[in-house]
């Protein structure tokens, strides 16, 4: 028998002790990463709270304006040594948390319903032909996910797939998955992404669905995608969702937009370069970029969620869904050169996408050429696309309804709020309901 | 696939055993409210620093920049 950290430093209340972690799952792929960046992050900033604790009280501190009414009501010297201990507490926790990730047994284990066709490394798979499909030959919904993470967090388990969801409602949502690219892809700048990609696959959709346009719905920078699409074809598209998708780059808010004003400062011409490098490299931009990008927004992030895993019975469904999505988040995918190109540089650094000087399907998108009607999902809680970045699609596209549910960029496709707070208005609008 | 391997995984009661061998005291005799602003601290920082690197200012440390 061991004795679990809690006990070791007297913290049981807040650590409970957990079932020792066993060996890694053989099936685990990844890791949290960049997994030494996240660990030195928690450590960094948790040694900062240590040595700022003497003057947390201090009018002088700068809180965040929602944190410094309750720094004032923890009164003056706060006792160093039992922070330290509780910094390592935490600190232990996150490993816990990390171990358990790794030895969970969860294993993503989903019937993937038939692909209507391929192309390179895309498929078009139909979730009309899931047993949870109510009319497989219901309206086709087209569903464009992003291009960094894989597109089965749209379909990532029982219960929390909002692909089935939607199924189960009477709708036919066709996946876009564009899978890893390959030797067919790896010259793909977004595009061509567009013309050899979306296009067939929205034709493929329409054919379905009688001829007519169909609706798209986007997830992440698939939503910006859809949109474009949306501007440049109007003709093609019924209906328009976007989820989380980002518009607008120019905020400099948080560490992510600050880097990308040191960006705009330098000069596109830099990143392009180390781009190019990374493709000649490697074939393609490593996902590992992505997640160091990622990472930035938040710095502790990682080690506190880890560290809320350390306090659930693993043989939870919460546990199961953190370990689903965590799995999730490990398994990403490369990007091709020209479209990581086209992301960092055009849409990020550039702006291209809301001054309308994108080119995209052969013109700039201009996103007032819009004429589905249009519902834009922008979270309140989104770090990846916040709403500085994905509110201006709704004011750029006429008459297009916003809705801001509180919840972040993931939980808005997987959370537990998700069906009340997003599924269930994008269904209402997508079947002609109000929400 | 990572493999971390801590102290508590490879000895899980080290530094308790340590204490002891040392014959000092537990690390945690301090009283419980102690304790409980400390962690109640933690938690704040934590909001804070999370605040601080979504929405302020810079790339190096916001949580420090007004």
């Amino acid at each position: 028998m061991t004795a679990a950290p809690a006990e070791i430093d007297g913290r049981a209340e807040a650590w409970p002790a957990a079932p020792a972690p066993g060996r890694p799952a053989p099936h685990r792929v990844g890791e949290p990463s960049p997994l030494i960046f996240h660990l030195g992050a928690a450590l960094a900033t948790y040694t900062q709270a240590l040595l700022a604790a003497p003057r947390a009280d201090s009018p002088h501190f700068p809180w965040l304006e929602s944190c410094a009414g309750e720094a004032a009501a923890l009164g003056p010297d706060l006792d160093q040594v039992e922070i330290a201990v509780e910094i390592a507490a935490r600190l232990r926790a996150t490993i816990r948390g990390l171990e358990i990730w790794q030895a969970h047994p969860y294993r993503r284990a989903v019937d993937e319903p038939p692909a209507l066709w391929a192309e390179g490394a895309a498929r078009l798979l139909d979730y009309g032909a899931t047993p949870e499909a109510r009319d497989p030959a219901g309206p086709p919904v087209l569903v464009i996910p992003s291009l960094i993470n894989r597109a089965y967090v749209l379909d990532l388990r029982p219960g929390r797939s909002l692909l089935r969801w939607l199924a189960a409602r009477g709708a036919r949502p066709l996946l876009l998955d564009w899978g890893a690219p390959g030797p067919a892809e790896r010259a793909f700048d977004l595009e061509a992404y567009g013309t050899e990609r979306v296009l067939p696959a929205l034709e493929i959709a329409r054919r379905l669905g009688g001829g007519g346009p169909v609706a798209v719905l986007g997830y992440c920078m698939g939503g910006t995608l859809s949109a474009a699409v949306a501007a440049r074809r109007p003709d093609l598209v019924a209906r328009l969702v976007t989820i989380g998708a980002p518009w607008h780059f120019a905020s400099t808010e948080g560490i992510s937009g600050g880097f990308r004003a040191i960006l705009r400062a330098q000069g596109p011409a830099r990143l392009e370069a180390m781009l190019e490098a990374m493709g000649q490299a490697f074939g393609a931009v490593p996902v590992s970029l992505f997640q160091m990008l990622f990472a930035f927004v938040n710095p502790i992030q990682a080690a506190v969620k880890f560290q809320r895993l350390a306090r659930l019975d693993p043989a939870s469904v919460e546990a199961m869904d953190f370990v689903a999505l965590e799995d999730w988040l490990a398994d990403g995918v490369p990007m091709t050169a020209p479209a990581a190109r086209d992301l960092l540089v055009d849409w990020q650094i550039r702006d291209l996408v809301a001054a309308g000087q994108w080119p995209f399907l052969g013109a700039p998108v201009d996103a007032g050429a819009i004429r589905a009607p249009a519902l834009i999902v922008a979270g309140r809680n989104d770090t990846i696309a916040p709403p500085p970045l994905a509110d201006p699609l709704a004011r750029a596209i006429p008459r297009a309804r916003l809705i801001r549910p509180a919840t972040g960029h993931v939980g808005m496709v997987v959370g537990s709020h998700a069906p009340a707070r997003v599924w269930r208005p994008v269904g209402a609008f997508l079947a002609g309901r109000p929400a | 696939m990572i493999e971390a391997k801590t102290r508590e995984s490879v000895e899980p009661d080290g530094w308790a055993r340590e204490a002891r061998r040392a014959g000092g005291a537990r690390p945690c005799e301090t009283p419980r409210d102690e304790r409980e602003r400390a962690s109640a601290y933690l938690d704040l920082w934590e909001r804070h620093v999370s605040g601080k690197a979504i929405r302020g200012r810079g790339i190096a440390a916001p949580w420090f920049s007004r």
